[in-house]
């Protein structure tokens, strides 16, 4: 009996991994990206965090089902993790999607293998720099947001030590930190300025231990950029109590504490993902590698008095961020992107 | 770099590792090895918040939390003592069961993802007394934490008494080191481990319920990040010695929070968040040759 | 008058197996009662049905007149029932005292254990029934004998009037057998009950009132200690006449086989445990090291075998010399056998079938191996022969070797060593726990091998067993061979002293 079902088992486990190491089923192309089409457009969004960031996450997939009402798509959202990127993009390309979102750089990798294979269907990537005829990357130049957040932080801040607190030393991340530093650094130069990172954009527990670290050695503003992390550093900031802010990464942060969060940036992600979707309807969509910033009317920095009626912002300050938007997009000032 | 702030953040972040390990170091002197307890805590965790929102009371997220840890810790008893299925398997299924299950009633009850977070959700309260701000050099340790804080310290001396000095606790010593004694004297080992398995849920729940509304007041899917698989291990190498856990639940709790505090100086980040890990590394190594098989063997 | 217990008519069947069929069984106070039988008789579970580990599927017991119903120990220790078990049930980290109140601890005001009255009444029991023990000593520092003090006391602080003693003597020396029995004694004149179960017939017949013998579940015997003999009694236990003699062939020696040269060794607390020992068995010759457990046999055996590496010296078998390093697998190959000391440690692998037991060591046997794969029909149709020839009792091949009785492990033992037709086998202490029947057949395997002209080299605690099989006895003590003699030049007397280090024959080095 024994040996019958090694047996069994030997064979089961064999048939298995011969199945796992499946041929490459042909490349199911639906309708070209060139010609807009009768049957409903596809689209996917693959994200390797989860929804309930308050970030990315939640306003790319925000505008997924804009495009999916408006322009009737039918839409999926994957999230996936570590080391199924790959699978999972092939996964929709091969079920037929037309159009797929692949959510940061991490996604690169996964999707330059894919792409080639189908090249009907259409790859859109969110922070990458592919450069491939049915591969859109898209890049905003958060720098330059957190840049005039920056100021506003220098400005708001009575102990003249700010800091910004990042997911991970990842390639937007660092961007933003870079932005960040710079322009407190251009609006007062007395000001102590520091980063640090959580190491993870799902840990608001950290979140909230290292924002603590932060206001108990001095540091009164805070901007976050380390997405569901940043939960915790809402909790800190409240706790700490007044004097204390948070600056945010969405705008979902305006509002959110009361009193404590002066402004955020704003990254218009429907300028992405909607308008990807209306341009592969309209059969405008080109690969190539995107970079937006303030000089194409995206993104900028938002104050939080429409939503919190505690914050007041002074005129002068708002003048201040003008300006300095202004010397951004003429090219007097080009925003470091490297945190060095 | 030690200052009390560091100090204060050790004690705080040792304390879900400290109430698990209470529990673990209960069932492993009676011979059980409960591995579900990550699973525990996820799972109270997450009924706290949960009653927390429906009532915007934390006593009543509080009661959730602890009897669903104990729920679970009773069809760990059941799977394992009664129908005899083996301890690391059914721990360890048990915990990722609670991971998904977690993720899926995330978005059965509350149409969310990745975290919950509301204003009807209430927290513990946290306790500031001038009595302890009073306290020379202390003081500042002492104020600004929940109950269930104090309580993790008291628990483990609770647990050390019961342990070593009761006769309730000469029945766990010997249902652990040799059942078949214990049976001929006419102790009910089954009983016995049921009691602990019991407490060590209700630990759990508790270590749970701090995550979410002691510390936060949100969930967070996989907010227990490995707490209580680090609790395990803290028990594996205590050896059975309550002063040694506490040591060591301490010192991942130092480790945790000088990790953080090491950030201001702008050393790589990833160097610095990993030093709570080396430190169980390091443990290890110096565990390695002292190490008795009487517990926890595999 | 009223016994002190009675079972009536006890049947207790075990799935394949009948444990128990219709026993009775009635002792009186201050009685020592001997319960005999061979391995699988069905003693140890009559024991343990009065003792409440078992229920009886028919019959009564009654207690001191009383009939009860025993649903646990908790039962019978409240009736006043106690057992010795054979394997130790104490806790080794706990101490004394916390393992003898471990049934029924005393408490302070608090709740908590009452360390220091525990121990008072620890030696306050000691001393009534004259087993001085140290209460607050960890158990498991304690040697045997005194951890069987320790049972035997923890039952008695339980209430204890009966007494169950299991085998009581398989671990102890011949001078702590003496201590136990006079223990044994004095529990008696305090108007104990005490059941003394064993299979040595010696101490049965030393110290008890009555015996009962058990063959097979069935009562096959009751008599009056005084009015039998050691002859009777195993037959009774055997069902037909056995001689407890095994006859020799005629001792013509040839050349060595194995030599043991210069061999030397200290342990891991660097006490000296072998002193330049130095002997050689030759061809048809069986060859016995006398002595005391621990006084240097495990090593030698271990030197030998190869399954020790810090050691000086050479052994030389069939001509080959083998240095600490070589492997045992090496050895074997040039023809050593070995049956070890501990068949449950490094005997076999008990959750291993019977067949993987039966195979170890001998995998390039021709017999049932090719180059490359065993052949399991032909393994199998080996073993089952093999077995068959030794008379082991066994429900399958490919049952796990822990569920045999320990005479049949050992049976299983000695036949996969003789499978591998050595020209030296050593012997280590191979009737340990085993009982009259197997033993016997053993023994005769052994005076066989020896017969046809191999070697044996026996290492045992048991004198007698020394002396009826050996053709050189050699006395080992303190890890130096004091005396070496023949059974018909010495007396277990001189031997037991030179066991004991008292004297030096001359001429030794």
């Amino acid at each position: 009996m024994k040996t019958t079902m090694k047996r069994l088992t030997f064979i089961l486990a064999m048939l298995m991994v011969l199945t796992a190491c499946g041929s490459k089923p042909p490349a199911e192309g639906s309708s070209g990206s060139g010609e807009p089409s009768e049957a409903p457009l596809r689209a996917a969004l693959v994200s390797p965090q989860k929804l309930g960031d308050n970030g990315v996450v939640d306003f790319t997939y925000a505008s997924l089902q804009k495009g999916e009402k408006e322009l009737g798509y039918e839409i999926k959202l994957i999230e996936c993790e570590s080391g199924e990127y790959e699978e999972s993009i092939r996964a929709m390309a091969r079920d037929g999607y037309n159009l797929i979102f692949g959510l940061f750089t991490s996604m690169q990798d996964a999707i330059s293998r894919v792409a080639p294979e189908y090249p009907d269907t259409h790859f859109v990537l969110m922070f990458g720099d592919l450069d491939m005829k049915n591969v859109t990357s898209i890049n905003t130049k958060v720098e330059e947001n957190c840049f005039l957040n920056g100021v506003v932080a220098a400005n708001i801040s009575t102990t003249k030590k700010v800091a910004i607190l990042a997911g991970a030393e990842v390639a937007d991340n660092l961007r933003a930190v870079a932005g960040f530093e710079a322009g407190v650094k251009a609006a007062d130069p007395a000001v102590e300025v520091t980063h640090m990172y959580v190491g993870s954009f799902e840990d608001p527990t950290k979140g909230k231990e290292l924002a603590n670290v932060l206001f108990n050695e001095g540091y009164d503003v805070i901007m976050q950029w380390c997405a569901a992390s940043s939960m915790g550093i809402r909790e800190a900031v409240m706790e700490q109590g007044d004097g204390h802010y948070m600056l945010g990464s969405s705008l979902a942060d305006l509002g959110s504490v009361p009193g404590r969060v002066y402004s955020s940036t704003d990254t218009n992600y429907d300028a992405v993902i909607y308008d990807s979707m209306k341009k592969l309807q309209d059969g405008t969509l080109e690969g190539g590698l995107l970079w937006l910033g303030l000089a194409d009317k995206f993104g900028g920095v938002v104050f939080a008095d429409d939503y919190d009626e505690l914050i007041q912002t002074p005129p002068e300050l708002r003048t201040a961020v003008s300006e300095f938007e202004q010397k951004i997009v003429s090219g007097e000032i080009t925003v470091p992107t490297d945190p060095s | 770099m030690i200052s009390g702030a560091v100090l204060a953040g050790a004690i705080q972040m040792a304390v879900p590792i400290l109430l698990c390990a209470t529990g673990a170091l209960l069932n492993d002197r009676a011979g059980t090895t409960n591995i579900s307890m990550e699973g525990a805590m996820l799972i109270s965790a997450f009924f706290a918040v949960a009653g927390s929102y429906y009532t915007s009371s934390w006593a009543a997220g509080l009661i959730a939390g602890v009897l669903v840890s104990v729920l679970l810790s009773l069809v760990f008893f059941l799977i394992t003592q009664v129908l005899g299925g083996d301890e690391l398997i059914v721990g360890l299924s048990l915990s990722i069961l609670m991971s998904g299950l977690t993720e899926f009633l995330l978005r059965q009850m509350f149409g969310r993802a990745g975290s919950l977070f509301s204003d009807r959700i209430q927290g513990i309260p946290k306790i500031q007394s001038e009595a302890f701000a009073a306290v020379p050099v202390l003081g500042p340790l002492l104020n600004g934490n929940t109950w269930i804080v104090y309580f993790a310290y008291i628990a483990l001396y609770l647990a050390y008494l019961l342990i070593y000095r009761s006769p309730f606790g000469l029945k766990i010593l010997a249902s652990g080191e040799k059942p078949d004694a214990a049976a001929t004297v006419g102790i009910n080992v089954v009983l016995v481990r049921f009691i602990c398995n019991l407490i060590c849920g209700v630990l759990c729940g508790l270590a749970g319920v701090q995550l979410s509304i002691g510390y936060l007041t949100l969930f967070t899917e996989g907010m227990t990040v490995g707490r209580g698989f680090i609790a395990l291990g803290a028990v594996m190498f205590c050896q059975g010695k309550p002063l040694r856990l506490l040591g060591i639940t301490l010192f991942f709790g130092l480790a945790q929070s000088l990790s953080n505090q090491m950030q201001l100086f702008q050393l790589p980040s990833e160097l610095v968040l990993v030093i709570p890990y080396i430190a169980v590394i390091l443990l290890t190594l110096f565990h390695l040759d002292k190490k008795k098989a009487n517990s926890l063997s595999g | 008058m009223t016994y002190a217990f009675e079972m009536r008519g006890i049947t207790k069947r075990f799935p394949g197996v009948t444990a128990n069929e219709d026993v009775s069984l009635a002792v009186e106070w201050g009685t020592v009662h001997g319960l005999i039988g061979e391995n699988g008789a069905g003693k140890t579970t009559l024991m343990k049905i009065l003792y409440g580990m078992y229920s009886a599927d028919k019959g009564d017991i009654f207690i001191n007149g009383e009939k009860v119903s025993l649903r646990s120990p908790k039962d019978a220790i409240a009736k006043g029932v106690g057992m010795v078990h054979q394997h130790f049930t104490l806790v080794p980290s706990l101490t004394v005292a916390q393992n003898i109140i471990l049934g029924k601890p005393v408490c302070k005001w608090n709740g908590l254990v009452d360390i220091s009255k525990a121990n008072q009444l620890v030696d306050e029991l000691s001393e009534r029934y004259g087993m001085p023990v140290k209460p607050d000593i960890s158990v498991g520092e304690l040697p045997v004998a005194m951890q069987q003090r320790v049972e035997i006391l923890k039952a008695l602080y339980l209430g204890a009037d009966t007494l169950i003693m299991d085998e009581p003597t398989a671990v102890l020396t011949p001078q702590e057998i003496e201590r136990l029995l006079e223990t044994l004694s004095e529990l008696r004149r305090q108007g104990k009950c005490i059941v003394l179960i064993t299979h040595k017939l010696k101490e049965l017949l030393s110290v008890t009132d009555n015996i009962t013998v058990l063959r097979s579940g069935k009562v096959t015997g009751r008599v009056k200690t005084s009015e039998s003999s050691e002859k009777e009694i195993a037959a009774m236990m055997v069902g037909k006449e056995i001689s407890l003699e095994v006859p020799k062939g005629t001792f013509s020696p040839g050349k060595d086989i194995l030599r043991v040269e210069n061999l030397d060794c200290y342990d891991r607390m660097g006490v000296h445990v072998l002193k330049d020992v130095n002997f050689q068995v030759r061809e048809g010759e069986i060859v016995g090291i006398a002595g005391v457990q621990g006084n240097g046999q495990t090593e030698l055996i271990e030197a030998i075998a190869g399954m020790r590496s810090d050691f000086s010296g050479s052994v030389t078998i069939n001509g080959k010399k083998f240095q600490a390093q070589d492997t045992t697998l090496s050895r074997r190959n040039a023809g050593l056998s070995h049956i070890p000391e501990d068949r449950q440690k490094t005997g076999a692998a008990l959750e291993s079938s019977i067949l993987n037991n039966f195979l170890m060591g001998g995998l390039k046997n021709p017999a049932y191996t090719t180059r490359h794969t065993i052949r399991y029909k032909k393994a199998a149709d080996a073993a089952q022969a093999q077995l068959q020839k030794f008379d082991v009792r066994y429900a399958g091949l490919n049952m796990a070797a822990g569920a045999l009785s320990g005479g049949n492990l050992q049976k299983v033992i000695v036949a996969r060593e003789f499978y591998q037709e050595p020209s030296v086998l050593i012997a280590a202490q191979p009737s340990r726990g085993v009982d009259i029947g197997a033993t016997m057949f053993i023994h005769e395997r052994l005076i066989e091998l020896r017969d046809s002209g191999k070697a044996v080299l026996l290492v045992s605690g048991e004198l007698s067993e020394i002396m009826s099989l050996s053709d050189r006895i050699l006395v080992l003590y303190n890890g130096e061979i004091v005396g070496e003699t023949t059974p018909s030049e010495s007396t277990e007397e001189d031997i037991g002293l030179l066991m004991a280090g008292i004297q030096k024959k001359e001429g030794c080095p």
